[in-house]
């Protein structure tokens, strides 16, 4: 899994000010290089936290470490809720971690950065209806993931039941014979 | 015995074989001939035993020729289709002793009541005492039940396959049965019995879920040690072929793709290139595959080692059905590896040469359980022996974590044994590769030697940078040491599933 280009070229231009513009793209170059290592390092020493977790889900998501970069998008989360680009990710890898309920959290958060941005019409009114539709699959997806826990508890429930009413009614036809070859054993 | 063997392997393709689902079918199986000893014990009592005997053994013949029909709906309500190996672990306990309870507690008890049924009419018949009926019927009991081990294991179940093993099963109670109640004129019985066994013979068959679109199967059998099947999955883009075995849910234990070489992201094979890359390899590079599976690590090995090696591959698989399906549809080419199927892989390692310059350790037993007997120190020790000064050893371990029960507890014995090691986790996926070395260390990323220029390190070292995708190996205590005296690696993989369905139910 290596860099993903447009991301890094986005979170790049992301960097409003010079000083952290040259800081992103330390991040960016050792991305680019395969150094993953350095560019957390790099992504670390940025000094804003909300691009530093951006970097940071991104580098260990191409890293394949996918609940590291979930904590690295909460985290940014938590400075930035309306920051879809982070809630986005988030709800992606949560899909990958097969984590449903979280995966529909990030869903909602990222619903609300949409609902934030409808203000600001005309800002991103071409990119706007795909996200929209994006959102709709990955909220069906969480949803599916939802409908298989509660699959997986019905089912451990009914196998649950079943082998105990199985179980209790054996053992209770077990201790009537053995009751009843006694009684016949003491009368004879 | 007989129906408990070919028992656990009909509920496998859901469950699987682990330990506690052998606890759950010998329990199940122990307690219903335990209420059939006293249902036949109360029967024995009556005018006519014989004709009860004959019953008992109609409806067992009757209850085991349509468990193969039965089996895949019942086991389908405890494990619906879909539910992967991170929810299923709770199943795989309740599911199987439900699933169990219902196919096979019935012919169990009918076949419970046989015991003192038969005992009584020796007993009426010869006017023997009750221990003289006792020993004989327990003796020939005994012996049918040593026969029915050994021919279920070796030679029902891999020739005729499940569904036949238990019609062959049902027919021979039949025949016992039908013998007993003909002499008992009740014909009737016997007729009815006739005809719902001959239905069975036509209609019971053991039903598989239907594999997903995309998802083509290529072969399917039964071996002698699992249920093996080989499938094409096309439903990501480029086909590519997984070996799976017993429940398989959303795991696998081989995979091909067309081109021979580096897998990609999840894939934990492409790890086992990486000791050729880092010894600076030339020439012959001797490795041992402990676990061949159907030859994925000799695929990804000759087409992503370095070039100028020449790759010398013995490859140890127990099951020889693998190997032949590795033939037909994974591209293993056993003029070219050298193969040895059928053995155990810690056996057959005595028996091989000690100048390996990698020795990969990739054997699974059943779905998600690492073999004891090969994770253990001695084991670990052996294998060290095995290697050539600065040769390798590679472990595939599946786990949640450096912290996983089976990883931690995996790495701390290597490292035991090579008294240093590297742990590296495998991107995108749930398995981890440990690294140790014999008279050598394995790097890291924060070494100049860590870094290689190849189109494999490119694919391979970035990912394994990241300060969370490594660890050192550190030795663990003697308690907590697996080793040959007590290795709870069965429980350890099941406290591994339980935590990560605990993360699952509470990500936070």
């Amino acid at each position: 899994m290596r860099a993903s280009p447009i991301l890094a070229s986005a979170l790049a231009l992301a960097c409003c000010t010079s000083a952290l513009r040259a800081q992103a793209e330390g991040v960016s170059e050792a991305f680019s290089d395969g150094r993953y290592d350095l560019a957390l390092e790099a992504a670390d020493g940025l000094s804003d936290p909300v691009l530093a977790a951006e970097w940071r889900f991104q580098v260990l998501h191409a890293a394949g470490d996918l609940p590291g970069a979930l904590s690295a998008a909460r985290a940014g989360l938590t400075l930035a809720p309306t920051n879809s680009r982070l809630s986005q990710n988030a709800a992606n890898v949560a899909l990958a971690l097969q984590e449903g309920s979280l995966a529909l959290e990030f869903c909602d958060a990222w619903q609300r950065a949409l609902d934030a941005r409808a203000s600001n019409a005309g800002a991103d009114a071409e990119s706007r209806p795909a996200e929209v539709e994006r959102l709709a699959r990955y909220r069906a997806s969480a949803r599916e993931l939802l409908a298989l826990d509660a699959q997986a508890r019905a089912a451990t429930a009914r196998a649950r039941n079943v082998a105990l009413a199985l179980l209790g009614g054996t053992v209770l036809a077990l201790l009537a014979l053995a009751r009843g070859a006694r009684a016949a054993t003491l009368r004879a | 015995m007989a129906v408990e063997l070919a028992a656990v392997r009909l509920i496998a393709p859901w469950f699987g074989a682990s330990s506690r689902v052998w606890t759950n079918v010998i329990g199940v199986i122990l307690l219903a001939l335990a209420l059939g000893y006293l249902l036949g014990a109360r029967w024995a009592a009556s005018p006519r035993p014989r004709r009860a005997l004959g019953w008992s053994l109609l409806a067992a013949a009757l209850w085991t020729a349509w468990t193969p029909f039965l089996a895949g709906a019942v086991c389908r309500l405890f494990l619906p289709d879909g539910i992967g190996l991170d929810r299923a672990i709770e199943l795989w306990t309740w599911g199987s002793l439900a699933s169990t309870l219902v196919l096979f507690l019935p012919a169990a008890v009918c076949l419970g009541c046989v015991g003192p049924l038969a005992l009584e009419v020796v007993q009426r018949t010869d006017g023997s005492s009750a221990g003289s009926a006792g020993g004989r019927v327990l003796a020939w009991s005994t012996l049918g039940s040593l026969l029915g081990t050994f021919v279920t294991t070796h030679a029902l179940v891999p020739w005729l396959g499940l569904s036949w093993t238990f019609l062959s099963l049902a027919g021979l109670l039949f025949l016992l049965g039908a013998a007993l109640a003909l002499a008992e004129r009740t014909r009737a019985a016997a007729g009815l019995a006739l005809l719902a066994t001959a239905a069975a013979a036509g209609f019971s068959r053991l039903e598989r879920g239907a594999a997903p679109q995309g998802v083509a199967l290529l072969e399917e059998r039964e071996s002698p040690y699992q249920s093996v099947r080989a499938v094409e999955d096309s439903r990501w883009g480029e086909p590519v072929r997984l070996l799976q075995v017993n429940e398989g849910l959303d795991s696998f234990q081989s995979v091909w793709k067309a081109t021979p070489g580096l897998l990609g992201p999840g894939y934990y094979y492409d790890l086992f290139a990486l000791p050729a890359w880092w010894s600076g390899a030339r020439g012959r590079w001797k490795v041992a595959l402990l676990g061949l599976g159907a030859g994925t690590a000799c695929r990804v090995l000759r087409g992503a080692s370095p070039e100028g090696v020449e790759l010398e591959i013995v490859g140890l698989e127990l099951d020889p059905v693998v190997v032949e399906l590795g033939e037909r549809h994974f591209g293993l080419d056993p003029r070219r590896e050298r193969v040895i199927a059928g053995v155990d892989a810690r056996a057959a390692l005595r028996t091989l040469e000690r100048d390996f310059d990698l020795i990969v350790l990739d054997a699974y037993a059943r779905q998600v359980e690492i073999p004891f007997h090969l994770s253990s120190e001695e084991a670990l020790a052996e294998m060290r022996a095995h290697l050539a000064p600065g040769g390798w050893l590679a472990i595939n371990v599946g786990g949640f974590g450096f912290d996983d029960p089976v990883v931690a507890a995996l790495s701390g014995t290597l490292a035991r044994v090579f008294r240093s090691g590297v742990g590296y986790r495998v991107s995108a996926s749930r398995n981890f590769v440990l690294f140790a070395r014999r008279d050598g260390e394995v790097p890291v990323p924060s070494d100049a030697s860590f870094w290689f220029a190849s189109p494999v390190g490119d694919a391979l070292l970035p990912a394994l940078s990241v300060p969370s995708a490594w660890s050192r190996l550190v030795p663990c205590s003697d308690t907590l040491a697996l080793c040959d005296d007590r290795n709870p690696i069965d429980e350890l993989q099941m406290q591994s599933l339980e935590q990560a369905r605990a993360r699952l139910a509470d990500p936070r």
